[in-house]
């Protein structure tokens, strides 16, 4: 799934006292099965950008093309239909359900999506599981299992539906140095079966991990560096 | 779908659901029996505007023959037959059954179950009448021998059991009337709201009203002066102006409390828009970046809100129970109705609506993308 930006800007409070101009004119293009972190210090905009990315958030100015897509024009329906079929979105804190189990939880955007039984789903879901190794977790609340796990979790539940482009916010930042390489390598053996990876973060370390490199310095892209097939 | 997820919604936050429950639940009980109250009140207040002192005529019906229980004796005058009028009690039931002239018939033309309102006094020979009690059907006749004549009687419409219904009967808590008749009762005074010959009746009565529409005025004013020198009279007049000040009295009385339970379900509306808003917020997000769009965050609040609703109905009727046993509704000397409750149902839903919609409309997607 391509994404192409041009001359985007966000505002928060926009033409209020308050306002904060959070990316200014950021202009790129993801091409298909592209694997790319997007770095930056805490609050230069990586994580406004990723929501715009993953049609969560809008903007004021400038174009996101998503597939040819102007997403700008979508209405809520389409956008949400995006997320659900599409985009699969991983966040730092997991973005779990406390209290369901972990396959309630990977099951969530069958709810929305696919018209078919409930055993169907559960066989979705746990195939999302095996993908991440934790399909022995089903059951679990996904209270009593590690941040590792519950970032599978994440990971799982964002596959479900098979999307074109997995977009990560800050993927490793809960946990520690082991288990993200872990994670990063789901990610990695994702791309491979050809999904568009975007990763967001801070951690240079993680980020030579991926095939890309953008960097973003007060809402600025400032390098785009592609690195050399691992 | 929607029902399920509402369900899981509710079951995360049980334990502050209930207590958002409870609270509403209270607060619905008391506005049944505040509504109740004032409704009661407004009937009664209704009932002296309604109602011309030279137009009503009402009573229960004597039948020869029966068992008499518990109601006075009443004497009336109706299109020049006279009667004696008594409850009656069938299969153990006591049945009123009430005529009406034709003036009364178009001012009480409400809240009929069955049938129609008379349309004439007399037809065909018989004296049409509509009834109160489900022992009798519309179309059932009835003669009864009343002094020296026997008159039959035909029903033609049933009322509905909540009905404003007037009488003299002091045995009936749905007749708002005798609420009134009886207040002045107990204080010692007669109503009068005739110009009948009440001093043929005076003795069998007590307080109570009787209506004649071809009064000797000589008698009615000679009785009203004796019975106002005596100190025991209280004209329609006067009875308009004092439940006109009680009413007034009695909505300043329930100032403060209308005030602390509209505080209630104030809190009740934020604490359940916050419960929504802090307490889901990671369901609503989770779902949200999993694909559901305005439409199905609406449906799931509407999901969470049938099972709020069923949650404080619930609630509402082990509240009733519970004051049923401790007898709390005869202490209040209130029995709800129908229509109360339906109101205070009617009043929660738009409570839990408003207070989904508000938490709906906090629901932003910068909120959700922040939490």
């Amino acid at each position: 799934m391509s994404i192409e930006l041009e001359n985007l800007h966000k505002y928060y409070n926009y033409h209020k006292s308050n306002e904060n101009h959070v990316l200014n004119d950021i202009s790129l293009k993801i091409d298909d099965g592209e694997f790319v972190a997007i770095i930056g210090k805490t609050g230069v905009g990586k994580s406004t950008l990723v929501h715009i990315l993953a049609c969560i958030d809008t903007f004021q100015f400038g174009e996101y093309k998503l597939n040819g897509l102007y997403v700008k024009k979508l209405s809520d329906r389409k956008k949400s239909l995006l997320r659900n079929k599409y985009i699969g979105i991983v966040l730092q804190e997991f973005g779990l359900i406390e209290g369901y189990t972990v396959l309630n939880n990977v099951m969530t955007p069958l709810l929305f999506s696919t018209k078919c039984l409930l055993k169907k789903k559960e066989t979705m879901a746990v195939n999302a599981l095996k993908k991440v190794g934790i399909e022995d977790l089903a059951t679990c609340s996904v209270n009593k299992i590690s941040s590792g796990q519950r970032q599978r979790t994440a990971i799982a539940r964002a596959i479900v539906n098979s999307p074109r482009l997995l977009i990560a916010d800050e993927p490793t930042g809960a946990l520690d140095i082991e288990t993200s390489k872990e994670i990063i390598q789901v990610f990695k053996s994702l791309n491979i079966s050809g999904i568009t990876v975007i990763i967001i973060t801070h951690d240079l370390k993680i980020a030579k991990l991926c095939n890309r490199i953008i960097k973003i310095s007060n809402g600025k892209i400032v390098s785009d560096t592609k690195l050399k097939q691992k | 779908m929607f029902i399920t997820l509402g369900r899981l919604v509710f079951k995360k936050n049980i334990i502050l659901n209930i207590i958002v429950i409870i609270q509403l639940g209270i607060a619905l009980i008391i506005s049944i029996i505040l509504i109740g109250t004032y409704n009661k009140m407004y009937q009664a207040y209704n009932y002296t505007y309604n109602y011309s002192e030279d137009t009503v005529f009402f009573t229960p019906m004597k039948i020869n023959g029966s068992p008499v229980i518990n109601v006075d004796f009443e004497y009336l005058q109706l299109n020049n037959i006279s009667m004696e009028f008594l409850s009656k009690k069938f299969d153990g039931k006591t049945a009123d059954i009430l005529c009406y002239d034709e003036k009364t018939f178009n001012g009480l033309k409400k809240q009929l179950k069955s049938g129609v309102w008379a349309s004439s006094l007399i037809s065909n020979g018989m004296i049409e009448c509509v009834a109160i009690d489900d022992i009798f059907s519309i179309g059932d006749t009835f003669s009864e021998q009343i002094k020296e004549n026997v008159f039959t009687f035909i029903v033609v419409g049933k009322l509905a059991k909540n009905s404003l219904v007037i009488s003299s009967s002091r045995s009936s808590y749905l007749m708002q009337a005798d609420m009134l008749f009886y207040e002045y009762s107990s204080i010692g005074k007669a109503v009068i709201c005739s110009n009948s010959s009440i001093a043929e009746a005076t003795g069998n009565y007590g307080n109570a009203l009787i209506f004649f529409n071809n009064a000797d005025e000589n008698i009615k004013n000679k009785t009203i002066e004796n019975l106002r020198n005596s100190g025991n009279a209280i004209t329609m007049e006067t009875i308009r102006e004092n439940t006109d000040n009680e009413l007034v009295l009695t909505v300043k009385g329930f100032l403060p409390l209308a005030i602390c339970f509209a505080i209630m379900g104030l809190i009740a509306i934020i604490g359940m828009s916050l419960l929504n808003i802090l307490k889901n917020s990671d369901v609503f997000s989770a779902y949200f970046i999993c694909g559901m769009n305005r439409k199905n965050a609406f449906l799931l609040n509407l999901g969470y809100m049938i099972w709020m609703i069923f949650g404080i109905i619930i609630a509402t009727l082990i509240l009733f129970i519970l004051c049923s046993v401790f007898d709390i509704i005869n202490k209040l000397n209130y029995l709800p109705g129908v229509n109360q409750i339906c109101f205070s149902v009617l009043f929660l839903t738009l409570i839990t609506l408003i207070a989904t919609s508000i938490s709906f409309a906090f629901l932003k997607r910068e909120n959700i993308s922040k939490s």
